[in-house]
């Protein structure tokens, strides 16, 4: 009796072992993490998941456009680090803490404010085109229209009422971009209120210095 | 009886024979024995001259203690007799005392100029050769000088770098876990350098025919997802892309094609650029791909510039592979 009890315990001892160190050692495969505890982060883009995660060649460097340092200012100036006292700038980890709270949740929206030509090409997983150009509109229609699918409600005075509107996170190309800033500048002109709107200041530039995940969706394939 | 008487007399006629066969090496027993106990009296007193400093000098750790160059005069002396008692010893090790052994030991040029320090330096070194009952000419005193003094930098540098080692420990007790744990990883990982990746054009075969997929999941340094704009989708994400989309349209008639406008068309055109890629077949070639990227052949080159993980091993492209091939107006590619 014991003797086939003690077999029992043993299997399933070693089953576990074995399943806890595969399971270790499947963590541990990720040599480049985001954060220590944050491996990667799984969002939602056009209904499907993409996985954020960082390129796991230590040797990699960026050999694209993004490598550039010295583009004419002006017009592309470095940025300040906040567009408008008031607005937060956040940096990738606060982003991450953003999908996870908000976007999650549909409270909040990560908004690429580039141009539809950018955003095309290459822009971050999540990120929805909102270009900074639909804010310079004279039209009141449009804006109503744009402020409608943030969350606003227009009120009988022809103001906008903001408190069910969402949190909106703003990124361009980054330092040297002045798209997103001058969004920001734009809604806030309108109304918006400024604590739910928060400026991803390194834009694809930081993204992509950190080797982290995009999302293209207009591939430039050669056939 | 007889056998035990003879056997008690035959051991005392043997004594003398053998007191004579050691009276030479005996001398010699006694010098060392007395050099031995002079270098041990020496040592006491130096050890508790050096105990009894530290109990009244006791050193307070300081922030910013920079090298200090001057050593209290107590310690001199201490590291002095040190010094000296260690000389000696070396002496005493050798059972001779010829110049010869001396010239063996001191290896060093002696130096011209007489410090004061170096004539109290000798003057101690005279004593303890009186003491030790042997008589060294001036020439010897000045080569073991220079040996002393060699060893008293020595044993400064060393005391030094200990104040410096026990400060440190003592600040980086004060200094919470969690930057120990920084420095310590710090100090563990490896300098971050960059690997001049250099590669001769002969040695890549521009005609090996692409593997088949990965052995092994190998890290992607593509890492971009190609999601085509859905046509239909019900998420939130997609119903409000499909909103601003509209709203986009609407606006279109009105886009001011100001200058700022024309410069970021222009750079995001550069970014398209930048990004084409390409998609390896089966049976692909460097050149094949070369060819239907640039049109040339010959622009594989191109490729690895573009593509410097290829660097690494030139002839690993794989079926399915993602490789870069921006587009160059030198080579009017596709």
């Amino acid at each position: 009796m014991m003797n086939i009890k003690d077999n029992k315990m043993g299997r399933k001892a070693i089953l576990l072992a074995l399943m806890s160190t595969l399971f270790l050692m499947g963590k541990d495969d990720i040599l480049v993490k985001i954060k220590k505890d944050i491996p990667y982060v799984i969002v939602n883009d056009s209904g499907h998941k993409v996985k954020i995660m960082r390129i796991q060649d230590t040797a990699h460097m960026l050999t694209d456009d993004f490598a550039k340092t010295s583009r004419p200012c002006p017009p592309f100036c470095i940025q300040p680090i906040r567009p408008i006292n008031g607005v937060q700038t956040f940096a990738e980890l606060e982003l991450i803490d953003f999908y996870k709270n908000k976007v999650a949740s549909h409270k909040g929206i990560l908004a690429d404010a580039r141009l539809p030509d950018f955003y095309n090409v290459e822009t971050i997983p999540g990120a929805i085109n909102i270009p900074f150009t639909i804010i310079q509109t004279k039209s009141q229609k449009i804006k109503d229209a744009l402020f409608k699918a943030l969350g606003a409600k227009k009120k009988a005075d022809g103001s906008y009422d903001f408190s069910n509107a969402k949190e909106i996170t703003v990124f361009d190309n980054g330092l040297w971009d002045a798209q997103a800033s001058t969004f920001i500048k734009g809604i806030i002109k309108e109304g918006y209120p400024k604590n739910k709107i928060f400026y991803y200041r390194s834009g694809m530039q930081g993204w992509k210095l950190l080797g982290l995940t995009t999302v293209v969706h207009k591939a430039n394939e050669v056939k | 009886m007889k056998k035990t008487q003879d056997d008690l007399i035959t051991p005392t006629q043997q004594e003398p024979i053998i007191i004579q066969q050691n009276s030479g090496n005996d001398k010699k027993f006694i010098y060392t024995l007395l050099i031995l106990l002079v270098v041990l009296f020496i040592i006491a007193l130096g050890i508790i001259i050096f105990l009894s400093s530290k109990f009244f000098n006791m050193q307070t750790p300081k922030e910013n203690q920079t090298i200090q160059q001057n050593v209290p005069a107590k310690t001199i002396k201490q590291n002095e007799k040190a010094a000296v008692e260690k000389v000696v010893q070396q002496i005493s090790k050798k059972q001779d005392t010829n110049a010869k052994v001396l010239e063996e030991i001191v290896e060093q040029k002696p130096k011209n100029k007489q410090t004061p320090q170096a004539t109290q330096t000798q003057q101690v070194i005279a004593k303890t050769a009186q003491a030790a009952g042997k008589t060294l000419s001036p020439q010897d005193i000045q080569k073991i000088a220079a040996l002393v003094a060699a060893q008293l930098a020595k044993m400064q540098n060393q005391q030094t770098k200990k104040e410096l080692s026990s400060q440190a420990t003592t600040n980086n007790m004060n200094a919470n876990a969690e930057d120990q744990n920084l420095v310590a990883s710090l100090q563990q990982a490896s300098v971050d350098t960059l690997n001049e990746q250099t590669f001769s054009a002969n040695s890549i075969k521009s005609n090996v025919k692409a593997k088949e997929s990965h052995p092994k999941k190998k890290t992607d340094t593509f890492n971009k997802v190609i999601i085509d704009k859905p046509a239909n989708s019900d998420d939130e994400f997609s119903k409000l892309s499909k909103e601003i989309d509209s709203i986009l349209q609407s606006t279109q008639s009105e886009t001011q094609n100001n200058n700022t406008i024309e410069t970021l068309k222009e750079e995001a055109k550069g970014h398209e650029k930048e990004v084409r890629f390409i998609v390896v077949k089966p049976g692909d070639t460097l050149s094949s791909i070369a060819y239907r990227a640039y049109g040339r052949a010959s622009a594989y080159i191109k490729i690895y510039k573009a593509n410097p993980h290829l660097i690494k091993d030139p002839n690993k492209i794989y079926v399915g592979m993602k490789i870069r091939v921006p587009v160059d107006d030198e080579y009017k590619g596709q």
